[in-house]
């Protein structure tokens, strides 16, 4: 960035400022009114399954008409198609639950019904009707990234030039003067406010939600709040309870525990030990998820992505990965460890030779835990001597051999070819050296093949395929890190690094 | 220390002043150098809308607060001290501005005079060694070189260092934890000036001429007065146990994987609050603060400008 540009980014901290304009929408109204009444009337009976599945869709409806500027009836909200599912959820349980609370359901579902053929676009055509009245070449409509592209499509028709900007380019925005924001304060990232890309913002939403002042200050006690001002408070009055939703529960909550269970074999972690791995879930852009280590030592490709800036590539251990983290994943082919694949190829020959002394030792150690389990084996490990057991670590395939000679001596003698430790260093060794080697180069063939992908797009959307130029790493998917599981999971070694499409009520709703 | 003067950037073919946040960065980093006593650390935490320029900028006022020039030592202390070096030390000295490099051989006695003897049969009298030093270490014997550096700019914007002293030595007056590329455009691509007065024309010049970052130096045996340090990456040994007098840390991963090096160093977090680390770092910095044995008078530096926001403690050394 040159320094003119950081000068105007500290103008538009110093001096921007927000409005918040409601509009009016009664078909939305009436259903979250429904909704609301519904979930009032739930009481006792919200933690059941039926009526959770039950709430999600409706949050996750919510939401989606809250933060897209597009017409209720428009296909990307699918509310037809969700009427039919909340109808067969209500017509599973006539008889079980009590007949006022089964008409709350009908209700709720009879008012998305008639939104689905509501072709008014309230949020779209406030939206328009700002930014056409200054110049548009100076503005921008911000989105959440979801239904972007039918979004781009509609909005091309209606007022051609309106340029669109999800919440993972704002940081990189320079030069804008104004933004028209869809949805509440606090749906965004709270840089929208503290750290502001415009002079002048709008946020727009429906007269039904009540947004949020937030604390911008990242130190607490600071004596001023950085940021934008805004010109309004936040409306708080609502005359009937039901009428209104606040912002903050808008927030999308991902339900870990549900997508935990709809993607993993072995979800209870029970099996054998050796196979079992701490893991983190992680929640990927465009609805995926997947399973990485939660232990020291293994590493995956990941690519910083900052606007205007050259992507950097790195190999990072996965327990640090993190939200808005990209990382390199390979989903087609059979084998997920493509690095492994590349160095067998660069050993050539040797390759089957050094590959089976590896697989001798960790079968030795597995050995050993079958005997005498993991506990115990850990434990022994300790009182050899060895540093750093990480007996998790070891016992993975993609481990080679530890990083202290003399703790990989101690291994051998515990598994008892202390005669053959000179040997076993030696061949490691050469794998050790021909992953770097496979590194190097996959980080080479990388960033050759970022440069010739749109890393805008890749911004806007969270994921992309690269495909290498060379045929020795094939294609490659990079994601976006949208958010890791609070808790560390068992799971089975098969099911670290395998995608899952994961279904939107359990990340939306 | 050298005194940082009328360095401003061009905007439109006009002279414009550094923006008062961008002189406060400058302050901040001097502040933390000249305010950190030898019992206690002074941790400082900004948030500021981008990280563009912030640890250039503060990291500027770290290395001009740390400058010390070693050449205006007592030239006699200095002299006994090299004449104290073992035979053959390679030894490194100025002739105009050119950098030479020799080993020592010995002292000799001419006149009533004491002279260092180097190889190649140069002499130099005790009192006009103060540019020699010896080797680092590492250093290769190379051939006489030119001193790299922006001596005009150096000495309108630092006016009283001389700006060949300030080339020819290596010194870690300031680390700066971050990303390389990042760095690289903010320090050697853009352009700052001087001030025209009426004595002297306007010069203009890179931040690193000032900062001498050893990463972007033209030649690698070039002597530099800055360290960058991968925000990512492992530390070798060497840099880790350095006690530099102020650490930067340019962003939240940065400070978040290395926080728990350079304990004995003021140290300044920058966390851009657009990061997706920024609040992670933050409740990091507040962290410290339990160690927090009293609050720090910022006075003289002046409030912060609008848009960033600062955190500042003093913590008993571990």
């Amino acid at each position: 960035m040159k320094f003119e540009g950081a000068v105007a980014l500290y103008e538009v901290a110093a001096h921007a400022v927000a409005t918040r304009e409601t509009i009016a929408s009664p078909g939305t109204s009436h259903f979250v009114t429904e909704f609301n009444r519904l979930r009032r009337a739930l009481d006792d009976f919200d933690k059941d399954a039926t009526w959770q599945n039950f709430m999600r869709r409706c949050r996750r409806i919510q939401r989606e008409l809250t933060t897209t500027p597009l017409s209720p009836s428009d296909p990307v909200f699918e509310i037809a198609n969700s009427v039919d599912y909340l109808t067969s959820l209500l017509d599973a349980e006539r008889g079980t639950y009590p007949a006022d609370l089964l008409a709350r359901g009908d209700l709720c579902a009879a008012s998305l019904r008639d939104l689905s053929t509501d072709e008014s676009n309230p949020l779209g055509s406030a939206a328009a009707a700002i930014l056409t009245s200054g110049d548009l070449s100076r503005s921008g409509l911000v989105v959440p990234s979801r239904h972007l592209d039918r979004i781009k499509e509609c909005l091309t028709t209606a007022a051609s030039g309106i340029r669109l900007i999800t919440e993972r380019e704002l940081s990189g925005l320079v030069g804008i003067e104004s933004l028209v924001v869809i949805g509440p304060s606090s749906l965004y990232p709270l840089h929208l406010l503290s750290a502001p890309r415009a002079a002048v913002m709008c946020f727009v939403y429906f007269d039904w939600v009540r947004d949020r002042d937030r604390d911008t200050r990242l130190f607490p006690g600071s004596p001023i709040a950085p940021g934008v001002s805004f010109r309004s408070s936040p409306s708080t009055l609502v005359a009937v309870p039901d009428e209104g939703v606040d912002a903050a529960t808008l927030v999308p909550v991902v339900d870990w525990d549900a997508m935990g269970r709809a993607s993993s074999t072995n979800g209870d972690g029970s099996g054998d030990e050796a196979s079992i791995v701490d893991a983190n879930q992680f929640l990927l852009a465009g609805g995926h998820c997947v399973y990485l280590e939660a232990v020291e030592g293994p590493k995956i490709c990941v690519i910083n992505l900052e606007p205007g800036s050259k992507a950097d590539l790195r190999f990072a251990e996965t327990q640090t990965i993190g939200p808005d983290d990209y990382i390199v994943l390979r989903i087609a082919g059979e084998n997920r460890d493509y690095i492994g694949e590349i160095a067998d190829k660069d050993m050539g020959q040797d390759a089957a030779r050094l590959r089976a002394l590896q697989t001798e030792w960790k079968t030795l150690l597995h050995g050993r835990v079958r005997e005498r389990g993991f506990s115990r084996v850990e434990q022994e490990l300790r009182d050899l001597g060895v540093t750093r057991p990480y007996l998790l670590y070891r016992l993975a395939p993609d481990s080679i051999r530890t990083h202290n000679r003399n703790d990989f001596q101690l291994l051998m003698v515990y598994v008892g070819i202390e005669d053959r430790a000179d040997e076993m260093w030696t061949a490691m060794g050469k794998i050790v050296n021909a992953h770097k080697r496979a590194g190097r180069r996959v980080r080479k063939l990388l960033e050759k093949a970022l440069l010739e992908t749109d890393t805008q797009a890749l911004i806007q959307t969270g994921w992309v395929d690269v495909q290498l130029q060379e045929n020795d790493a094939g294609t490659l998917s990079v994601f976006r890190v949208e958010a890791r599981s609070p808790v560390v999971t068992p799971v089975a070694q098969d099911d670290l690094q395998v995608l899952h499409r994961v279904e939107p009520d359990l990340w939306h709703g | 220390m050298f005194e940082l003067t009328l360095i401003g950037y061009r905007s439109k073919g006009l002279y414009c002043a550094l923006p008062g946040w961008a002189q406060y960065l400058v302050d901040l980093g001097r502040f933390v150098v000249t305010h950190s006593p030898q019992d206690k650390r002074l941790v400082v935490g900004i948030s500021v809308p981008t990280r563009a320029y912030a640890a250039a900028l503060c990291g500027l006022g770290v290395a001009s607060a740390a400058y010390v020039d070693t050449e205006k030592e007592d030239p006699l202390r200095h002299f006994a001290w090299l004449a104290s070096l073992p035979m053959r030390t390679m030894l490194r000295f100025r002739k105009g501005d050119r950098l030479h490099c020799a080993t020592f051989v010995g002292v000799k006695r001419v006149d009533g005079e004491d002279y260092l003897v180097m190889s190649g049969g140069y002499s130099r009298r005790w009192d006009k060694c103060s540019d020699i030093q010896p080797g680092e270490p590492e250093a290769e014997f190379v051939r006489p070189r030119v001193l790299t550096g922006n001596s005009e700019f150096v000495a309108a914007s630092a006016p009283g260092i001389d700006p060949r002293a300030h080339a020819s030595h290596t010194s870690t007056d300031c680390l700066i934890v971050g990303t390389k590329d990042r760095l690289r455009p903010e320090m050697i691509e853009q352009g700052f000036v001087t001030h025209a007065t009426g004595q002297t024309p306007e010069q203009s010049g890179f931040l690193n001429d000032l900062l001498r970052c050893d990463e972007f130096l033209l030649n690698r045996n070039d002597h530099d007065r800055t360290k960058i340090v991968s925000a990512f990456k492992d530390v070798p040994d060497l840099i880790k146990n350095s006690a530099p007098p102020a650490v930067v840390f340019d962003g939240a991963p940065g400070y978040l994987h290395h926080r728990s090096n350079w304990r004995r160093s003021a140290r300044v977090v920058i966390i851009d609050r657009t990061s997706s680390k920024a609040v992670e770092a933050a409740e990091a910095v507040q962290q410290e603060c339990v160690l927090d044995i009293g609050g720090v008078d910022m006075s003289s530096v002046g409030q912060p400008p609008h848009g960033i926001e600062i955190t500042a403690f003093y913590e008993a050394l571990r």
